[in-house]
């Protein structure tokens, strides 16, 4: 019987393997913990919202026709950013936004697929044509964001960016119908 | 030189001269990104480079590289003559045929959509066609990788599979499973849009078919890094490796 085969070193490097699997084990355990603590903790999850829409006529009527596009505050106080994502900018370029406040960004595509991402914050998401992107977030500081397209769109892909406008509670003014634009600088 | 010798540096030449290519690519990429050379080149130029420069790294190198080295590995440990060399070559040669394709179509300005595609961006449908060869190029290499283990055991009964075949094979049926999903995205939605036939995609479907492929093509690359590691450099450092069943266990989990 060779050295490799006596029953003791069969034990000791059971033994050892049955170590190192429960390393393993203990090293997959705490990672997919620190997944569940930063999603918990930190609200880092990836967006989820499932929502149906037709790219060929969203722009028609319904909340991303032109004159809905935009910040608009509800009669409940909520906040609502609709933008639509198309080759190559975004519409509108700038949107308001208020401070400390919880928004939810509405983003859709009429034609290819596009991303987004606000620089500074954990909103990031892609913008599927055919589906709604949506996103809950909250801005902490008043602040002039970038907001690219983080999605191979085309030729004029990098040339696409709007800006997000952090208003603290005295520059964030709904007009009558709710509606809140950039401010102008 | 012995033929499954010339079949595997076949394979490397390829692979690597795609390398080179894609190195030289990504530094002019980053150049005419930075202040330096921003006045440099259009988005043109620079989406067709980029789109080569993912091209030659997931399907030209990635592909190559691994059946080259599924080729050596089959060879060397089972110490056995590689079984289908005739089949071994016509994948080689369908797939340097589905390359030459890619890259006259992204030379000609008619494939930048990235190696990701982007539906419903469109490219050449010679493009994708290329691509598809090359990915069935790959399955042939998947089949005699299960041959060639199948032959083995046939002569071996009882005896496990040496390590470094079996995670090749292990490899080899991740990459069969997991590039079906780019093959239907293709066939299905994005070659039928490209040639007209269809007027529309469900950009939805052809992501979800797309990511099935996406990170395991990372994959196929890792696990020849992590064969190397388990067979060839306990080998290589005079020693051999710890526990066999750990190894195997491994290339289990990775597949699952």
């Amino acid at each position: 019987m060779s050295e490799a085969h006596h029953p003791a070193h069969e034990r000791r490097i059971l033994g050892t393997e049955l170590l190192w699997a429960f390393g393993v084990g203990v090293l997959v355990a705490v990672l997919l913990g620190m997944v569940l603590f930063t999603a918990l903790t930190q609200n880092i999850n990836p967006p989820s919202n499932v929502e149906r829409i037709d790219p060929k006529n969203l722009h028609l009527s319904g909340e991303f026709a032109e004159q809905n596009l935009g910040t608009v505050v509800a009669a409940d106080g909520s906040v609502t950013t609709r933008i639509i994502a198309t080759q190559f900018m975004f519409a509108p370029h700038c949107v308001a936004v208020p401070q400390g406040r919880p928004v939810t960004l509405r983003l859709a595509s009429p034609d290819v697929i596009h991303g987004i991402l606000v620089t500074g914050t954990n909103v990031n998401t892609m913008v599927v044509p055919g589906f709604v992107a949506q996103v809950h977030a909250q801005f902490t500081r008043a602040d002039e964001l970038l907001m690219p397209c983080h999605e191979y769109c085309g030729l004029g892909h990098s040339e696409m960016w709007a800006t997000v406008q952090v208003l603290d509670a005295a520059a964030f003014k709904p007009d009558a119908e709710g509606r809140v634009t950039c401010a102008q600088r | 030189m012995r033929n499954a010798e010339r079949l595997c540096l076949a394979h490397f030449w390829v692979a690597f001269a795609a390398f080179a290519a894609a190195a030289v690519l990504g530094a002019w990429q980053m150049w005419v990104r930075s202040p330096l050379g921003a006045h440099i080149g259009t988005p043109d130029d620079y989406y067709m480079s980029v789109t080569a420069h993912g091209v030659a790294m997931a399907y030209v190198l990635t592909p190559f590289f691994i059946m080259g080295f599924g080729y050596f590995v089959a060879v060397t440990s089972l110490d056995r003559p590689l079984p289908g060399k005739a089949w071994a070559w016509l994948g080689f040669v369908v797939a340097v045929i589905g390359v030459v394709m890619v890259v006259i179509t992204i030379a000609a300005g008619k494939g930048s959509v990235l190696f990701t595609f982007y539906p419903p961006l469109t490219a050449s449908p010679w493009f994708y066609i290329g691509l598809v060869l090359v990915v069935a190029a790959s399955w042939v290499w998947c089949v005699l990788m299960l041959v060639a283990m199948a032959q083995w055991k046939r002569h071996n009964p009882g005896q496990p599979v040496p390590l470094a075949m079996f995670a090749t094979v292990a490899n080899a049926v991740m990459w069969l499973w997991t590039t079906a999903g780019v093959a239907v995205e293709l066939l299905y939605q994005v070659i039928p849009a490209a040639f007209g036939l269809i007027q529309t995609i469900d950009v939805g479907l052809a992501r979800t078919l797309f990511s099935w492929t996406l990170h395991a093509i990372v994959y196929f690359w890792l696990i020849p890094a992590y064969i190397a590691f388990y067979t060839m450099v306990p080998r290589a450092a005079g020693g051999r490796l710890y526990s066999d069943t750990m190894g195997r266990i491994t290339f289990i989990l990775f597949l699952i």
